[in-house]
């Protein structure tokens, strides 16, 4: 279990989240603005806060990005374009590229797992955005860290690719039994994952509910109010 | 003095506020003087030159001052017969035969006969201005027994030697020419020996003396009237010229006018003031060399030592024309090996 | 296109030339003696320049310390120290009777290649750090949060970020370097302990000073130019083409893992510094502290230096952006324009065409050519004004080029699809790009602060710059103010640098 209570003030921003996260996939809801990348890049270690924040009783908070037992994926520069796909995945596990055996063959494992085999040698330009985006989740694969953060990663990729990834990114979860965390402005996002919503509002956690509510007859007033909004501005 | 300075100063502010923006006025009585930099300096003898003919002439001297001797020549040689220039002050002995060939050289018709240098002056381009000899300066306090001659420097292997190169500077040419008037044939053989104590040589006299004043070397290659500067300007006695018993090379300083001067009357009466005490007695203490007339004043002592009368190596000066591309070649051969 | 002047100045020169006579120089010994060891020389110093620049830039990069800006900024000043300045400074130092003789009792073979190399890398070092750290701007903070959270210790961070984009920089560093070094004149001379010794540029000086063989320095300066065009051609061959990526994250720096390795690494970086760069440094500021310095100040001839100094490197400095803009507009123009690409990075080498081409000569071309014009040497201002800003041209075009080619990948297709065009352009990419522009331009005015050849050659009436006054000084036994007078010389072109990269470069931009 994931325990936040975190701090962070900049200019007139005051965030102050207070939430509990449970394995699976939790989708962080909420429009531009109100602090759902704060708090990834919060938990992630890039940017610096105050307060709590635990991970199955261990204390995170002063370990700095690397040495906290999570992967985070951004919305671009996920890669490093000067290596090739191989080689992006395997930094992943030794970052002076020396493997072992034994890890050579988790790289390979996860190149088959998302597909990219093939691709081993070529360079991310050479990939188009789905398939380098699935080079990040490779990476993931390799790392072995318990917690996945994905700040909208896919969010510049078509509706069916996108579709395909959020299943990829489901399946991952679960199949590694991952607490993850996904930011969105789609709620139908949310719904296609399943798993847990947390709504956010000017740096605050103000509802944090199973997913299917967003679809149910009785969705709580803080959800409504922020979907009609979205459909409204996406309308 | 100081008042004097303060005057050149501000008139030089002041031209270089109009002149620098074009249009240079083209008064009647404005005699252009090419010259060297440090001639025409605050603490060279330019300024006072310039007041001591203005007073006479009623007219403006323009010092335009270029980066060395060499560079006076190479300007109006690039300037050709557009050049604004009426005298060039600042020519030396080994320059004057390329500076005829260039053929923009008018005769000047002044009276040498006053010119006190050994053997007289006739020739009727140049007029001499000044003169020294080349000398070896070191620093008494730390070269207990310092060589008597040219030889000794060149054979003695503990000296640490620093000189000009004679492809780009005046003294280096005149060491060069003082080692072939010394050795002759056999010069080549005493670049070598001199090569191999040699610290270095330098591009120009500043590099060179100021490596000197640092320490690094014992002797240094400058003029006969070095130490006098010392003693007089700095009340520093220690560092002196190494005497020379097979005799010293001259350096003579030379003015000529141009056959397009613009203001040729000006420029004939500025060559012969040359010859007169209101120039020459600026030349000691202000261009560190010695005058070329008896003056009635004497020197400062601190002249005494460049004053001591010494044999006089002059190669002819045709000579020195034709032969000094082949001596430098010589030169280069043997400090190369 | 202003570039011509070089070329046209050369021409001038050839003019003269005969061509018959050339293949009697190309029989001497000694011109190829020459010919090697300039470029042994040239070769030993520009790779050993970037070998400690590399570590050196890498170090500075990555750590804040007390006196970080300012030894950037002294940086930035190393190659505006005349050279005579410079070896004294360097004799001081490692000298017979130097500072190092006198605490190790080591004494250095300082006259020879040791000499040469080191006043090089004094020279040259400080230039390649800021070159490299230019280089350094370029990468996109998205790597370094991915280098944060996988663990990368300095090690791996400069094999798989750093280096693919240093790679990029160096070839251009190593010929702006090695063309420096080549043609580098006094300090060869000075510190190479005899004529063995010797670069071209020595020929050339002669044979136009005092030979005033226009045929043969002609000859010559053709044959500096071959040689480095040859020399640049090589290395531009082996260079990696400049593939900049894009990423559109603002500036933001993530700590890299720290380690005792990199910690020794960066002191020994530390240290290299330590010993190339400062020490010289110190002996050139030393005079500042004697009764000397303050005598000095109160000459009035000091203070009309200084002015006639800033009124020639204002304009020369604005020329040069100016020039060093429309180069840096045209190749952009040139990109992703099919057949016209490859004239991109063309230009720039271009650009770079004016360094191989000795001062002296372009200075006594333009010389010729206006005098064949007709025209007064009373203009003598515009003209060093000009040759300044002509000289300085190769230096705005590495500070500014990398910057412009990463702004065109990124926005090229956003501006051409909202086209945004010329003024309106000007203005979205002036934030990111004043920094490249204030470090031109600083550079610019430094190089034309410090220059000596050209005002040397057309100066005049009363133009005496503030090099020009230290030379004088020299010239006439007084070593001590001269000493004093660089020290001003320095400390302005520091003050001018600090307040350049201010104000036109932004404050925030300035610390990089």
């Amino acid at each position: 279990m994931l325990k936040v209570d975190l701090k962070y003030d900049w200019e007139r921003f005051h965030a102050h989240y207070q939430v509990q996260i449970d394995q699976g996939i939790t989708t962080l809801l909420g429009a531009s603005g109100e602090g759902k990348s704060t708090l990834l890049h919060l938990l992630g270690g890039f940017l610096p806060g105050r307060g709590v924040l635990d991970f199955q009783r261990e204390p995170l908070l002063a370990l700095p990005a690397y040495k906290r037992p999570i992967s985070t994926l951004f919305q671009s520069d996920n890669l490093f374009p000067q290596l090739t796909v191989w080689q992006n995945v395997a930094i992943g596990v030794s970052p002076h590229l020396r493997l072992s055996a034994e890890q050579g063959e988790r790289v390979a494992w996860a190149l088959e797992q998302t597909q990219l085999a093939a691709k081993a040698n070529a360079y991310p330009q050479a990939l188009s955005g789905g398939q380098a985006q699935r080079v990040a989740i490779a990476r993931v694969l390799v790392r072995k860290k318990p917690i996945l953060l994905l700040d909208e990663p896919f969010s510049a990729l078509d509706p069916a690719l996108r579709e395909e990834m959020l299943f990829l990114v489901k399946q991952v979860t679960e199949d590694f039994s991952l607490t993850t965390l996904l930011v969105s402005h789609l709620p139908s996002e949310a719904l296609l994952v399943g798993g847990r919503v947390i709504l956010i509002e000017q740096g605050r956690v103000v509802a944090h509910e199973a997913a299917d509510v967003l679809d149910s007859a009785q969705t709580p007033i803080a959800f409504t109010q922020y979907l009609g909004e979205s459909k409204s501005s996406t309308s | 003095m100081k008042k004097l300075s303060f005057r050149t100063c501000s008139s030089i502010a002041l031209a270089t506020v109009t002149l620098s923006f074009s249009v240079l006025s083209s008064a009647a009585q404005t005699l252009n003087v090419y010259t060297y930099d440090s001639f025409a300096s605050d603490w060279g003898p330019g300024p006072k030159i310039k007041e001591n003919f203005e007073k006479q002439c009623d007219c403006e001297v323009n010092f335009v001052a270029l980066d060395s001797s060499v560079g006076i020549l190479s300007r109006v040689q690039l300037e050709g017969n557009s050049s604004s220039a009426d005298v060039l002050l600042g020519l030396d002995l080994n320059l004057m035969q390329a500076a005829k060939k260039s053929g923009l050289l008018a005769e000047h018709g002044v009276d040498t006969s006053v010119v006190n240098l050994e053997g007289g002056w006739s020739d009727k381009v140049f007029v001499p201005f000044d003169h020294g000899h080349f000398a070896f300066i070191y620093n008494s306090e730390t070269l207990a027994n310092p060589p008597k001659s040219l030889a000794e420097i060149v054979e003695n292997q503990d000296l640490r030697v620093i000189y000009q190169d004679p492809r780009t500077s005046t003294p280096g040419l005149g060491l060069l020419l003082w080692m072939k008037s010394v050795y002759g044939d056999k010069a080549a053989s005493a670049w070598s020996k001199l090569a191999s104590h040699t610290v270095t040589v330098t591009k120009g006299w500043s590099d060179a003396y100021g490596l000197f004043l640092k320490g690094e070397a014992d002797l240094v290659l400058s003029y006969t009237t070095s130490p006098a500067y010392h003693i007089v300007a700095e009340g520093e006695t220690k560092y002196q010229a190494i005497e020379a018993k097979e005799g010293r090379y001259p350096q003579v300083e030379v003015a000529a006018m141009m056959k397009s001067a613009p203001n040729k009357a000006l420029a004939e009466r500025f060559m012969s003031f040359i010859l007169t005490s209101g120039f020459q007695s600026t030349i000691a203490t202000g261009n560190w060399m010695l005058p070329v007339i008896d003056l009635e004043q004497p020197l400062p002592d601190a002249f005494a030592s460049a004053m001591k009368p010494s044999t006089n190596l002059v190669l002819p000066a045709d000579q020195v024309a034709e032969q000094r591309k082949a001596w430098v070649n010589e030169w280069l051969n043997a400090t190369t090996e | 296109m202003f570039v011509c002047i070089g070329a046209f100045s050369l021409m001038a020169l050839l003019r003269y030339s005969d061509v018959a006579e050339w293949s009697s120089f190309l029989s001497q010994p000694y011109l190829w003696r020459l010919i090697r060891f300039s470029l042994w020389q040239a070769l030993l110093s520009s790779l050993l320049s970037l070998v400690i620049a590399v570590p050196v830039a890498s170090c500075l990069f990555h750590r804040s310390f007390w006196g970080r800006s300012f030894l950037l900024q002294l940086f930035s000043v190393s190659m505006v120290v005349p050279s005579i300045v410079a070896i004294l400074g360097i004799v001081v130092v490692y000298g017979r009777t130097g500072w190092l003789a006198q605490i190790s009792g080591i004494e250095l073979p300082l006259y020879g290649l040791t000499g040469i190399l080191l006043a090089h890398v004094f020279f040259n070092m400080p230039l390649a750090v800021r070159l490299l750290l230019q280089a350094y701007a370029l990468i996109p903070s998205g790597q370094w949060r991915q280098a944060y959270q996988l663990g990368f210790d300095r090690w791996s961070a400069f094999r798989f970020i750093e280096w693919s984009y240093l790679r990029k920089a160096l070839p251009g560093a190593f010929v702006l370097i090695f063309m420096l070094c080549f043609s580098s004149f006094a300090v060869v001379l000075s510190l190479g302990g005899g004529p063995k010794s010797s670069t071209l540029e020595v020929a050339i000086y002669q044979a136009l000073r005092f030979d005033f063989d226009l045929n043969k320095a002609s000859f010559l300066a053709l044959l500096q130019v071959l040689i480095c065009t040859v020399i640049a051609l090589f290395v531009y061959k082996l260079a990696p083409v400049n593939h900049q990526d894009s990423s559109l994250l603002a500036q933001s720096r993530f700590p890299i893992r720290d380690s005792y390795g990199a910690k020794a690494l960066d002191v020994i970086a530390f240290l290299c510094v330590l010993v190339f760069v400062l020490p010289p440094f110190i002996a050139i500021f030393d005079p500042m502290f004697s009764t000397q310095f303050l005598q000095t100040l109160g000459s009035l001839r000091l203070w009309q230096a200084v002015l006639v100094s800033l009124k020639i490197a204002f304009p020369a400095a604005f020329i040069s952006l100016l020039l060093g803009l429309s180069f840096c507009v045209l190749a952009r123009y040139c990109m992703g324009k099919g057949k016209l690409d490859i004239w991109s990075t063309k230009l720039e080498q271009v650009g770079n065409l004016i360094l191989m081409v000795p001062g002296l000569v372009i200075a006594t071309g333009l010389f010729l050519w206006l005098r064949d014009f007709g025209l007064s040497f009373s203009s003598s201002y515009w003209i060093v004004v000009w040759v300044n800003a002509v000289m300085a041209l190769p230096f705005v075009l590495r500070c500014m080029m990398p910057c412009f080619y990463q702004q065109e990948r990124r926005f090229r297709h956003l501006y051409s699809s909202l086209g945004v065009q010329a003024w309106s352009r000007c203005k979205i990419e002036w934030p990111l790009v004043r920094s490249a522009v204030a470090q031109a331009f600083a550079f610019a005015l430094l190089l034309s602060l410090g220059d000596m050849g050209v005002i040397a050659l057309f100066g005049s009436q009363g133009m005496v710059s503030l090099p020009l006054y230290l030379f004088q000084l020299i010239g006439a036994y007084r070593l001590e103010e001269g000493a004093c007078v660089a020290v001003v010389l320095i400390l302005l072109c520091l003050g001018l640098y600090v307040l350049f990269s201010r104000i036109v470069g932004g404050k925030w931009h300035a610390q990089g």
